[in-house]
Protein backbone atom coordinates (compact mmCIF):
# COMPACT_ATOMS: atom_id res chain seq x y z
CA UNK A 1 0.00 0.00 0.00
CA UNK A 2 1.34 3.45 -1.29
CA UNK A 3 2.09 5.39 2.29
CA UNK A 4 -0.16 8.08 0.93
CA UNK A 5 -3.05 6.35 0.67
CA UNK A 6 -6.17 7.23 1.71
CA UNK A 7 -7.17 5.28 5.26
CA UNK A 8 -9.78 7.48 6.83
CA UNK A 9 -12.15 9.61 4.72
CA UNK A 10 -13.91 10.89 6.68
CA UNK A 11 -11.10 13.09 8.26
CA UNK A 12 -8.85 12.59 5.70
CA UNK A 13 -6.11 10.65 7.07
CA UNK A 14 -3.11 9.03 5.02
CA UNK A 15 -1.38 5.89 5.83
CA UNK A 16 1.67 7.88 6.73
CA UNK A 17 0.24 9.99 9.23
CA UNK A 18 -1.21 6.54 10.88
CA UNK A 19 2.49 5.56 10.90
CA UNK A 20 3.99 8.78 11.50
CA UNK A 21 1.62 8.08 14.74
CA UNK A 22 2.80 4.72 15.54
CA UNK A 23 6.91 6.11 15.58
CA UNK A 24 5.40 8.50 18.15
CA UNK A 25 4.42 5.90 20.52
CA UNK A 26 0.92 4.92 19.40
CA UNK A 27 0.12 1.18 20.23
CA UNK A 28 -3.30 0.89 20.56
CA UNK A 29 -6.35 1.99 18.17
CA UNK A 30 -7.37 5.13 20.45
CA UNK A 31 -3.59 6.43 20.52
CA UNK A 32 -3.45 6.33 16.71
CA UNK A 33 -6.74 8.29 16.64
CA UNK A 34 -5.99 10.79 19.20
CA UNK A 35 -3.06 11.72 17.29
CA UNK A 36 -4.14 11.73 14.02
CA UNK A 37 -8.47 11.76 14.13
CA UNK A 38 -8.40 8.62 12.48
CA UNK A 39 -12.03 7.29 13.13
CA UNK A 40 -13.34 10.59 14.66
CA UNK A 41 -15.24 11.68 12.21
CA UNK A 42 -18.65 11.68 10.61
CA UNK A 43 -18.72 7.91 10.58
CA UNK A 44 -16.94 6.99 13.93
CA UNK A 45 -14.28 4.38 12.25
CA UNK A 46 -17.08 2.24 10.54
CA UNK A 47 -15.06 2.13 7.83
CA UNK A 48 -11.36 2.64 8.94
CA UNK A 49 -11.29 1.54 11.83
CA UNK A 50 -10.31 -2.35 10.53
CA UNK A 51 -8.09 -0.86 8.37
CA UNK A 52 -6.13 0.92 10.90
CA UNK A 53 -6.09 -1.87 13.25
CA UNK A 54 -4.26 -4.23 10.67
CA UNK A 55 -1.82 -1.43 10.07
CA UNK A 56 -1.14 -1.15 14.03
CA UNK A 57 -0.84 -4.87 13.94
CA UNK A 58 1.77 -4.80 11.78
CA UNK A 59 3.41 -2.15 13.26
CA UNK A 60 3.90 -2.95 16.52
CA UNK A 61 4.10 -7.21 16.06
CA UNK A 62 0.30 -7.23 17.80
CA UNK A 63 -1.97 -9.63 16.25
CA UNK A 64 -4.48 -7.41 14.32
CA UNK A 65 -7.32 -9.75 16.34
CA UNK A 66 -5.80 -9.06 20.00
CA UNK A 67 -5.95 -5.12 20.06
CA UNK A 68 -9.27 -3.95 21.42
CA UNK A 69 -11.40 -2.06 19.48
CA UNK A 70 -11.38 2.12 20.17
CA UNK A 71 -14.08 2.89 23.00
CA UNK A 72 -17.67 3.11 21.98
CA UNK A 73 -19.30 6.61 22.29
CA UNK A 74 -23.42 7.09 21.47
CA UNK A 75 -25.12 7.94 19.27
CA UNK A 76 -24.20 5.21 17.48
CA UNK A 77 -25.42 6.46 14.14
CA UNK A 78 -25.08 10.77 13.72
CA UNK A 79 -28.44 11.52 15.19
CA UNK A 80 -30.17 14.89 14.90
CA UNK A 81 -30.83 16.74 18.37
CA UNK A 82 -34.73 16.67 18.18
CA UNK A 83 -35.11 13.20 16.95
CA UNK A 84 -32.12 11.53 19.71
CA UNK A 85 -33.38 8.78 21.52
CA UNK A 86 -32.36 8.84 24.76
CA UNK A 87 -29.38 6.51 25.43
CA UNK A 88 -29.38 3.41 27.78
CA UNK A 89 -28.34 4.75 31.01
CA UNK A 90 -24.45 3.17 31.78
CA UNK A 91 -23.73 3.47 27.99
CA UNK A 92 -20.59 6.02 26.79
CA UNK A 93 -17.42 5.93 26.68
CA UNK A 94 -13.90 6.07 28.20
CA UNK A 95 -11.48 8.26 28.40
CA UNK A 96 -11.53 11.22 25.49
CA UNK B 1 13.44 -6.04 39.66
CA UNK B 2 15.28 -4.82 37.44
CA UNK B 3 16.55 -1.13 37.35
CA UNK B 4 15.55 1.70 34.59
CA UNK B 5 18.27 4.72 34.20
CA UNK B 6 17.01 7.38 36.61
CA UNK B 7 16.72 10.73 35.64
CA UNK B 8 17.18 14.53 37.94
CA UNK B 9 13.61 14.70 37.59
CA UNK B 10 11.08 11.95 37.04
CA UNK B 11 7.52 13.42 35.71
CA UNK B 12 4.29 11.18 36.41
CA UNK B 13 1.86 11.68 33.93
CA UNK B 14 2.00 12.86 29.97
CA UNK B 15 -0.98 14.93 30.17
CA UNK B 16 -0.76 18.81 29.36
CA UNK B 17 0.34 19.66 32.29
CA UNK B 18 3.42 16.34 32.76
CA UNK B 19 4.38 17.41 29.26
CA UNK B 20 4.50 21.06 29.51
CA UNK B 21 6.77 20.69 33.24
CA UNK B 22 8.99 18.24 31.47
CA UNK B 23 9.50 20.25 28.10
CA UNK B 24 10.23 23.59 30.52
CA UNK B 25 12.84 21.47 32.91
CA UNK B 26 14.41 20.38 29.53
CA UNK B 27 14.59 23.87 28.39
CA UNK B 28 16.36 24.92 31.99
CA UNK B 29 19.03 21.80 31.10
CA UNK B 30 17.48 19.32 33.32
CA UNK B 31 17.54 15.36 32.70
CA UNK B 32 14.05 14.52 32.36
CA UNK B 33 12.08 11.05 32.28
CA UNK B 34 8.65 11.44 31.89
CA UNK B 35 6.34 8.17 33.42
CA UNK B 36 3.08 7.11 32.15
CA UNK B 37 1.03 4.69 32.94
CA UNK B 38 -1.55 5.19 29.50
CA UNK B 39 -0.56 7.12 26.56
CA UNK B 40 0.06 11.22 25.80
CA UNK B 41 -3.66 12.85 26.50
CA UNK B 42 -4.92 9.41 27.61
CA UNK B 43 -6.88 11.57 31.10
CA UNK B 44 -8.32 14.85 31.46
CA UNK B 45 -6.23 16.32 28.66
CA UNK B 46 -7.54 14.40 25.63
CA UNK B 47 -11.32 14.72 26.79
CA UNK B 48 -11.98 18.32 27.12
CA UNK B 49 -12.59 21.62 25.66
CA UNK B 50 -10.50 23.94 24.15
CA UNK B 51 -11.75 27.62 26.06
CA UNK B 52 -8.93 29.97 26.46
CA UNK B 53 -11.31 32.51 28.55
CA UNK B 54 -9.80 34.73 30.96
CA UNK B 55 -13.23 36.38 31.26
CA UNK B 56 -14.13 33.14 33.71
CA UNK B 57 -11.08 33.84 36.09
CA UNK B 58 -11.71 35.71 39.22
CA UNK B 59 -9.92 38.79 39.64
CA UNK B 60 -6.83 37.95 41.90
CA UNK B 61 -4.12 35.48 41.35
CA UNK B 62 -6.45 33.29 39.18
CA UNK B 63 -6.66 35.95 36.61
CA UNK B 64 -3.07 36.72 37.07
CA UNK B 65 -2.06 33.23 36.04
CA UNK B 66 -4.52 32.76 33.09
CA UNK B 67 -3.10 36.27 31.73
CA UNK B 68 0.35 35.27 32.37
CA UNK B 69 -0.37 32.47 30.74
CA UNK B 70 -2.51 33.40 27.79
CA UNK B 71 0.48 35.75 26.84
CA UNK B 72 2.79 32.29 26.42
CA UNK B 73 0.26 30.83 24.59
CA UNK B 74 0.27 33.70 21.92
CA UNK B 75 3.73 31.86 20.76
CA UNK B 76 3.46 28.49 21.17
CA UNK B 77 2.97 27.14 17.92
CA UNK B 78 6.15 29.02 16.72
CA UNK B 79 8.35 27.66 20.14
CA UNK B 80 7.28 24.30 20.15
CA UNK B 81 7.34 23.97 16.22
CA UNK B 82 4.22 22.05 16.12
CA UNK B 83 0.33 24.00 15.43
CA UNK B 84 -1.73 24.00 18.72
CA UNK B 85 -3.93 26.08 16.51
CA UNK B 86 -4.19 28.77 19.23
CA UNK B 87 -7.03 31.82 17.81
CA UNK B 88 -8.45 34.38 19.52
CA UNK B 89 -11.87 35.20 18.19
CA UNK B 90 -13.11 36.60 21.46
CA UNK B 91 -15.54 34.74 23.87
CA UNK B 92 -19.09 35.72 24.98
CA UNK B 93 -20.57 34.46 28.07
CA UNK B 94 -24.31 34.45 27.68
CA UNK B 95 -26.62 36.08 30.22
CA UNK B 96 -30.17 34.66 30.51
CA UNK B 97 -31.88 36.68 33.03
CA UNK B 98 -31.66 39.88 34.37
CA UNK B 99 -30.71 38.28 38.06
CA UNK B 100 -27.56 36.94 35.64
CA UNK B 101 -27.09 40.03 34.14
CA UNK B 102 -26.49 42.01 37.44
CA UNK B 103 -23.97 39.72 38.15
CA UNK B 104 -22.14 40.15 35.33
CA UNK B 105 -22.37 43.98 35.26
CA UNK B 106 -20.87 43.95 38.84
CA UNK B 107 -17.80 41.59 37.89
CA UNK B 108 -16.98 43.13 34.51
CA UNK B 109 -16.40 45.92 36.57
CA UNK B 110 -13.56 44.77 38.70
CA UNK B 111 -12.38 42.71 35.96
CA UNK B 112 -11.70 45.53 34.05
CA UNK B 113 -10.35 47.09 36.76
CA UNK B 114 -8.09 44.30 36.41
CA UNK B 115 -7.01 45.13 33.13
CA UNK B 116 -9.34 43.08 30.97
CA UNK B 117 -11.39 44.08 28.17
CA UNK B 118 -14.98 43.09 28.78
CA UNK B 119 -18.07 44.66 27.36
CA UNK B 120 -21.56 44.08 28.07
CA UNK B 121 -23.78 43.62 24.68
CA UNK B 122 -27.71 43.54 24.79
CA UNK B 123 -29.85 41.10 22.78
CA UNK B 124 -29.60 42.81 19.43
CA UNK B 125 -25.90 43.56 19.68
CA UNK B 126 -24.94 39.53 20.58
CA UNK B 127 -27.48 37.97 17.51
CA UNK B 128 -25.21 40.75 15.29
CA UNK B 129 -22.04 39.29 16.35
CA UNK B 130 -22.92 35.59 16.16
CA UNK B 131 -26.53 34.96 14.55
CA UNK B 132 -25.94 31.19 15.21
CA UNK B 133 -27.50 32.19 19.05
CA UNK B 134 -31.36 33.17 18.12
CA UNK B 135 -32.73 31.61 21.34
CA UNK B 136 -33.55 32.71 24.80
CA UNK B 137 -31.43 35.19 26.42
CA UNK B 138 -30.95 39.16 27.26
CA UNK B 139 -27.60 39.68 26.07
CA UNK B 140 -24.01 38.82 26.93
CA UNK B 141 -20.66 39.49 27.97
CA UNK B 142 -17.89 40.03 25.22
CA UNK B 143 -14.08 40.51 25.86
CA UNK B 144 -11.76 40.36 22.29
CA UNK B 145 -8.89 38.71 24.95
CA UNK B 146 -11.03 35.13 24.79
CA UNK B 147 -10.27 32.30 22.47
CA UNK B 148 -9.05 28.80 22.20
CA UNK B 149 -6.75 26.35 21.66
CA UNK B 150 -6.72 22.30 20.66
CA UNK B 151 -5.69 20.47 23.50
CA UNK B 152 -4.81 17.35 21.87
CA UNK B 153 -2.17 19.36 19.57
CA UNK B 154 -1.32 21.31 23.13
CA UNK B 155 -0.81 18.10 24.58
CA UNK B 156 1.35 16.71 21.67
CA UNK B 157 2.61 19.82 20.67
CA UNK B 158 4.33 19.82 24.54
CA UNK B 159 5.52 16.14 24.28
CA UNK B 160 7.05 16.42 20.69
CA UNK B 161 8.99 19.76 21.83
CA UNK B 162 10.17 17.87 24.85
CA UNK B 163 11.57 15.23 23.19
CA UNK B 164 13.13 17.30 20.45
CA UNK B 165 14.47 18.79 24.15
CA UNK B 166 16.08 15.34 25.05
CA UNK B 167 13.18 14.37 27.71
CA UNK B 168 12.65 10.56 27.21
CA UNK B 169 8.98 8.81 27.83
CA UNK B 170 8.40 5.77 29.17
CA UNK B 171 4.38 5.29 27.68
CA UNK B 172 2.46 2.52 29.02
CA UNK B 173 4.39 2.18 32.21
CA UNK B 174 1.63 2.35 35.13
CA UNK B 175 3.66 3.90 38.63
CA UNK B 176 2.82 0.99 41.42
CA UNK B 177 4.81 2.54 44.12
CA UNK B 178 6.84 6.29 45.48
CA UNK B 179 9.14 4.94 47.37
CA UNK B 180 11.15 6.60 50.47
CA UNK B 181 14.18 6.93 52.62
CA UNK B 182 15.42 9.03 55.13
CA UNK B 183 16.20 11.92 52.75
CA UNK B 184 12.73 11.96 51.00
CA UNK B 185 11.64 10.70 47.84
CA UNK B 186 14.24 8.16 46.50
CA UNK B 187 12.49 6.56 43.44
CA UNK B 188 9.57 4.77 42.11
CA UNK B 189 8.99 1.20 41.06
CA UNK B 190 7.14 1.33 37.93
CA UNK B 191 5.67 -1.76 35.45
CA UNK B 192 8.88 -2.06 33.90
CA UNK B 193 11.18 -1.79 37.37
CA UNK B 194 12.64 0.26 39.75
CA UNK B 195 13.05 3.79 38.85
CA UNK B 196 15.79 6.34 41.30
CA UNK B 197 14.93 9.62 41.42
CA UNK B 198 15.43 12.18 43.86
CA UNK B 199 13.17 14.96 42.39
CA UNK B 200 9.07 13.25 41.56
CA UNK B 201 6.27 16.11 40.19
CA UNK B 202 3.00 14.32 39.98
CA UNK B 203 1.00 15.80 37.66
CA UNK B 204 -1.88 12.86 37.48
CA UNK B 205 -4.94 15.33 37.81
CA UNK B 206 -7.37 13.34 39.43
CA UNK B 207 -5.41 10.71 39.54
CA UNK B 208 -2.81 12.37 42.18
CA UNK B 209 -4.39 11.48 45.53
CA UNK B 210 -4.71 7.89 44.80
CA UNK B 211 -0.78 7.48 44.02
CA UNK B 212 0.01 9.30 47.17
CA UNK B 213 -2.29 7.74 49.47
CA UNK B 214 0.11 5.10 50.37
CA UNK B 215 2.16 7.57 51.69
CA UNK B 216 -0.02 9.22 54.46
CA UNK B 217 -1.16 12.24 51.91
CA UNK B 218 -4.39 13.00 51.84
CA UNK B 219 -4.51 15.41 48.29
CA UNK B 220 -7.93 17.43 48.35
CA UNK B 221 -8.63 16.80 44.39
CA UNK B 222 -11.72 15.25 43.49
CA UNK B 223 -12.87 14.23 40.54
CA UNK B 224 -15.72 16.56 38.42
CA UNK B 225 -16.98 14.98 35.20
CA UNK B 226 -17.73 17.32 32.11
CA UNK B 227 -19.68 15.65 29.75
CA UNK B 228 -19.34 17.00 25.56
CA UNK B 229 -21.39 16.38 22.73
CA UNK B 230 -19.72 16.72 19.28
CA UNK B 231 -21.46 17.59 15.98
CA UNK B 232 -20.31 16.83 12.46
CA UNK B 233 -17.79 19.06 10.49
CA UNK B 234 -19.58 22.21 9.23
CA UNK B 235 -18.18 25.30 7.76
CA UNK B 236 -17.72 28.36 10.16
CA UNK B 237 -20.79 28.47 12.12
CA UNK B 238 -19.54 30.24 14.95
CA UNK B 239 -17.72 33.62 15.24
CA UNK B 240 -16.19 33.33 19.15
CA UNK B 241 -16.05 30.86 21.69
CA UNK B 242 -19.52 30.72 23.64
CA UNK B 243 -20.13 29.86 27.50
CA UNK B 244 -23.22 30.96 29.77
CA UNK B 245 -23.30 33.44 33.01
CA UNK B 246 -24.81 30.16 34.72
CA UNK B 247 -21.98 28.92 36.47
CA UNK B 248 -20.70 31.97 37.68
CA UNK B 249 -23.56 33.65 38.77
CA UNK B 250 -24.33 30.20 40.91
CA UNK B 251 -20.75 30.76 42.59
CA UNK B 252 -21.68 34.68 43.25
CA UNK B 253 -25.14 33.59 44.90
CA UNK B 254 -26.15 30.33 45.19
CA UNK B 255 -30.02 31.16 45.43
CA UNK B 256 -29.94 32.31 41.75
CA UNK B 257 -29.71 27.96 41.49
CA UNK B 258 -33.32 27.87 43.53
CA UNK B 259 -35.38 28.77 40.54
CA UNK B 260 -34.06 26.33 38.28
CA UNK B 261 -34.78 23.05 36.82
CA UNK B 262 -33.19 21.01 39.44
CA UNK B 263 -32.06 18.84 36.99
CA UNK B 264 -29.75 20.84 35.76
CA UNK B 265 -28.46 22.23 39.05
CA UNK B 266 -27.83 18.75 40.18
CA UNK B 267 -26.09 17.78 37.31
CA UNK B 268 -24.27 21.20 36.62
CA UNK B 269 -25.16 21.54 33.35
CA UNK B 270 -24.13 25.47 31.29
CA UNK B 271 -23.81 26.00 28.25
CA UNK B 272 -20.80 25.36 25.72
CA UNK B 273 -20.28 26.46 22.47
CA UNK B 274 -17.00 25.86 20.58
CA UNK B 275 -16.00 25.44 17.08
CA UNK B 276 -12.83 23.92 16.39
CA UNK B 277 -10.71 23.98 13.79
CA UNK B 278 -11.76 21.25 12.34
CA UNK B 279 -15.10 22.72 11.72
CA UNK B 280 -16.96 20.15 14.71
CA UNK B 281 -19.31 22.25 17.41
CA UNK B 282 -18.29 20.79 20.94
CA UNK B 283 -21.55 20.99 22.57
CA UNK B 284 -21.40 21.41 26.85
CA UNK B 285 -21.13 20.81 29.47
CA UNK B 286 -21.92 19.42 32.88
CA UNK B 287 -20.24 19.34 36.35
CA UNK B 288 -20.86 16.19 38.06
CA UNK B 289 -19.51 15.13 41.11
CA UNK B 290 -19.89 10.55 40.49
CA UNK B 291 -16.02 9.08 41.44
CA UNK B 292 -14.01 8.29 38.92
CA UNK B 293 -17.01 7.19 36.38
CA UNK B 294 -16.09 9.19 32.95
CA UNK B 295 -18.66 7.85 30.73
CA UNK B 296 -21.17 9.91 29.21
CA UNK B 297 -24.55 9.48 30.15
CA UNK B 298 -28.31 9.84 28.60
CA UNK B 299 -29.60 12.08 31.27
CA UNK B 300 -26.38 14.21 30.87
CA UNK B 301 -26.99 14.25 27.14
CA UNK B 302 -30.22 15.44 27.35
CA UNK B 303 -30.25 17.90 29.86
CA UNK B 304 -27.03 19.32 27.87
CA UNK B 305 -29.17 19.50 24.73
CA UNK B 306 -32.39 21.03 26.03
CA UNK B 307 -30.24 23.73 27.70
CA UNK B 308 -28.09 24.39 24.77
CA UNK B 309 -31.07 23.87 22.36
CA UNK B 310 -32.77 26.87 24.55
CA UNK B 311 -29.88 29.01 23.73
CA UNK B 312 -28.75 28.20 20.03
CA UNK B 313 -32.36 26.75 18.44
CA UNK B 314 -30.14 25.75 15.21
CA UNK B 315 -28.19 23.41 17.01
CA UNK B 316 -31.91 21.29 15.94
CA UNK B 317 -30.34 21.17 12.35
CA UNK B 318 -27.02 19.91 13.38
CA UNK B 319 -26.10 16.32 13.49
CA UNK B 320 -24.20 15.11 16.99
CA UNK B 321 -21.26 12.07 15.90
CA UNK B 322 -20.08 11.43 19.24
CA UNK B 323 -20.72 11.97 23.15
CA UNK B 324 -17.62 12.16 25.84
CA UNK B 325 -17.02 12.80 29.31
CA UNK B 326 -13.62 13.79 31.33
CA UNK B 327 -12.38 14.24 34.82
CA UNK B 328 -11.34 17.73 35.78
CA UNK B 329 -9.47 18.15 38.95
CA UNK B 330 -11.46 19.92 41.56
CA UNK B 331 -9.58 21.31 44.31
CA UNK B 332 -11.85 23.16 47.23
CA UNK B 333 -10.40 26.93 46.93
CA UNK B 334 -10.39 26.46 42.77
CA UNK B 335 -6.55 26.81 42.77
CA UNK B 336 -4.27 23.70 41.20
CA UNK B 337 -2.00 22.45 43.74
CA UNK B 338 1.61 23.75 42.36
CA UNK B 339 4.85 23.06 44.33
CA UNK B 340 7.10 21.20 46.98
CA UNK B 341 5.44 18.63 49.53
CA UNK B 342 6.30 20.15 52.83
CA UNK B 343 6.00 16.86 54.64
CA UNK B 344 8.08 14.55 51.97
CA UNK B 345 11.83 16.15 50.52
CA UNK B 346 11.84 15.95 46.80
CA UNK B 347 7.77 15.48 46.09
CA UNK B 348 6.19 18.18 43.65
CA UNK B 349 2.68 18.62 42.48
CA UNK B 350 0.91 19.68 39.63
CA UNK B 351 -2.43 18.84 39.56
CA UNK B 352 -5.60 20.10 40.96
CA UNK B 353 -6.61 22.64 38.03
CA UNK B 354 -10.17 21.46 37.73
CA UNK B 355 -11.21 23.34 34.45
CA UNK B 356 -7.93 25.24 34.01
CA UNK B 357 -5.67 22.52 32.83
CA UNK B 358 -5.55 23.94 29.47
CA UNK B 359 -5.63 27.48 30.00
CA UNK B 360 -3.19 27.13 32.82
CA UNK B 361 -0.73 24.48 31.21
CA UNK B 362 2.04 27.05 29.75
CA UNK B 363 2.89 28.90 32.53
CA UNK B 364 2.00 26.16 35.34
CA UNK B 365 5.36 24.02 33.28
CA UNK B 366 7.48 27.72 33.40
CA UNK B 367 6.81 28.27 37.05
CA UNK B 368 7.15 24.33 38.23
CA UNK B 369 9.92 23.82 36.15
CA UNK B 370 11.82 27.01 37.20
CA UNK B 371 10.68 25.97 41.13
CA UNK B 372 12.84 23.31 40.92
CA UNK B 373 15.72 24.01 39.01
CA UNK B 374 16.06 27.58 40.67
CA UNK B 375 15.03 26.09 44.18
CA UNK B 376 13.29 29.00 44.54
CA UNK B 377 9.36 29.67 44.15
CA UNK B 378 7.94 32.36 41.89
CA UNK B 379 5.84 34.88 43.26
CA UNK B 380 3.01 33.96 41.19
CA UNK B 381 2.95 30.36 43.08
CA UNK B 382 2.73 31.04 46.45
CA UNK B 383 -0.56 31.51 46.32
CA UNK B 384 -0.77 27.68 44.78
CA UNK B 385 1.29 26.29 47.14
CA UNK B 386 0.14 22.48 48.69
CA UNK B 387 1.12 23.43 51.98
CA UNK B 388 -2.27 25.73 52.36
CA UNK B 389 -4.39 22.52 52.62
CA UNK B 390 -2.97 20.19 55.63
CA UNK B 391 -2.22 16.94 53.68
CA UNK B 392 -0.96 14.76 56.33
Amino acid sequence: MADDVLICRCEGVTQDEILEAIRDGATTLTGVKRRTRACMGFCQGKTCQTLVRRIVGRETGQEPGEIPPSTVRPPVRPLLLPNQEPLPPGEGGGQG
Amino acid sequence: MTQIRGADVVVVGAGVTGTSIAYNLAKLGADVLVVERDDLAAGSSGACDGYVVLQTKSPGIHLRLAMESVDLCRGLSEELGYDVHYSRAGALIVIRTPAEWKVMEERARTQRAAGLNIELLDRRQVMEREPFLTGRFEGAAFSPQDGQIDPLSLNLGFARAARRAGVRFLLQTPVTRVVLDSRGVAGIDTSRGYLPCRTLVVACGVWTPLLLKPLGLDVPIKPRRGQLMVTERLPRTLNHGILDARYIAIKFDPELAGAEDNRFTRLGVALGLEQTHHGNILVGNTREFVGYDNRATAEGIEAMKEYAVSIAPRLKDIRIIRTFAGLRPYTPDGLPLLGPVPEIPGLVLAAGHEGDGIILAAITGRLVAASIIERQVPSLMEACLPGRFALS
